[in-house]
């Protein structure tokens, strides 16, 4: 087996932010949602960060910077709101999840090849917002109280479903010729 | 043909009173049907072109009015390169279309974002 598919298939057995796989789905209040919320993009715009500077293909570098402006344009609208409603975002189990999977796939990221480094990051951007998708529309849409925070998560979502769908693009692209 | 001195006259005496109220009215020589260029809104919510094919007329200003949280722009997907934007939350970018057509477009930054200006 060829080691980028070995690296692929490390990043797809990595613990991918699965929060249905919890014991029971946890409810969420409205600072650990906005904690949440601004978790996933943090680790969204580091890894990009990573891209931009390794990736040598065109379309996996604009990728990464749409990714940059887009979640970070998303944080600057989460953390002015927390602000205006006074609330403080509570870290919690749920974000914790997502920074040890940050944390693992990084070290894969990290050891990869030029060639192997932009499938396995597509790869991993394609499950992580499918997962962060899942994560909207079974936990943190549902669960939140607070109407304008809630308006600001549909408001995401469907930047969310955008960034899955160029990113299965790439994915195809990449595949092609494999 | 030779004009009589006086109809020539009347003639310049018309073009002057009528054009200030051809003004007024919005007229220009370019404009579709009535006569009148429009301004054409294209909203962009939820990472979508609505409409997502929209038909002008030559001479109309299409305005693209970006209501997501994240930039957008319009790009054609044709060489001749046009692109309007990037365009913020909450603003505006336009273009005066010039030229009869179909043109295909996208986000650039949101490729799977896609809509056609019909150009009559």
């Amino acid at each position: 087996m060829s080691r980028s598919r070995v690296l692929a298939f490390a990043f797809l057995a990595l613990p991918m932010v699965s929060l249905q796989g919890q014991s029971a789905a946890p409810n969420l209040t409205d600072p650990e949602v906005a904690h949440v919320a601004v978790t996933a993009n943090n680790i969204d715009i580091e890894l990009a960060k990573v891209a931009e500077g390794r990736s040598r293909n065109a379309e996996v570098k604009k990728f990464a910077a749409t990714m940059i402006t887009d979640h970070t344009a998303v944080n600057v609208k989460a953390v002015a709101l927390a602000t205006r409603l006074g609330v403080t975002p509570r870290d919690n189990a749920v974000s914790q999840s997502l920074l040890t999977g940050a944390k693992e796939a990084r070290a894969i990221v990290d050891k990869a090849t030029s060639a192997a480094f932009d499938k396995a990051y597509i790869d991993r951007e394609v499950g992580y917002h499918q997962a962060v998708l899942d994560a909207l529309d079974n936990l943190l849409i549902p669960t939140t109280e607070n109407a304008d925070l809630k308006q600001l998560l549909v408001a995401v979502r469907p930047a969310i479903a955008a960034h899955l769908a160029h990113a299965k693009v790439i994915q195809g692209q990449l595949g092609v010729g494999k | 043909m030779n004009w009589p001195a006086g109809a020539r006259y009347l003639a310049r005496a018309a073009l002057v009173l009528a054009l200030p109220t051809m003004i007024a009215m919005g007229y220009r020589v370019s404009a579709g049907d009535d006569g009148v260029p429009r301004r054409v809104v294209i909203e962009i919510k939820g990472l979508v072109f609505t409409p997502e094919r929209a038909v002008v007329q030559v001479g109309d200003t299409v305005v693209w009015i970006n209501r997501d949280l994240v930039p957008h722009t319009a790009t054609a997907s044709s060489r001749s390169g046009w692109e309007v934007g990037p365009i913020s939350e909450g603003e505006e970018g336009f273009r005066v279309v010039a030229v009869a057509g179909s043109f295909r477009y996208f986000c650039r930054f949101h490729p799977t974002m896609t809509g056609v200006l019909v150009v009559r």
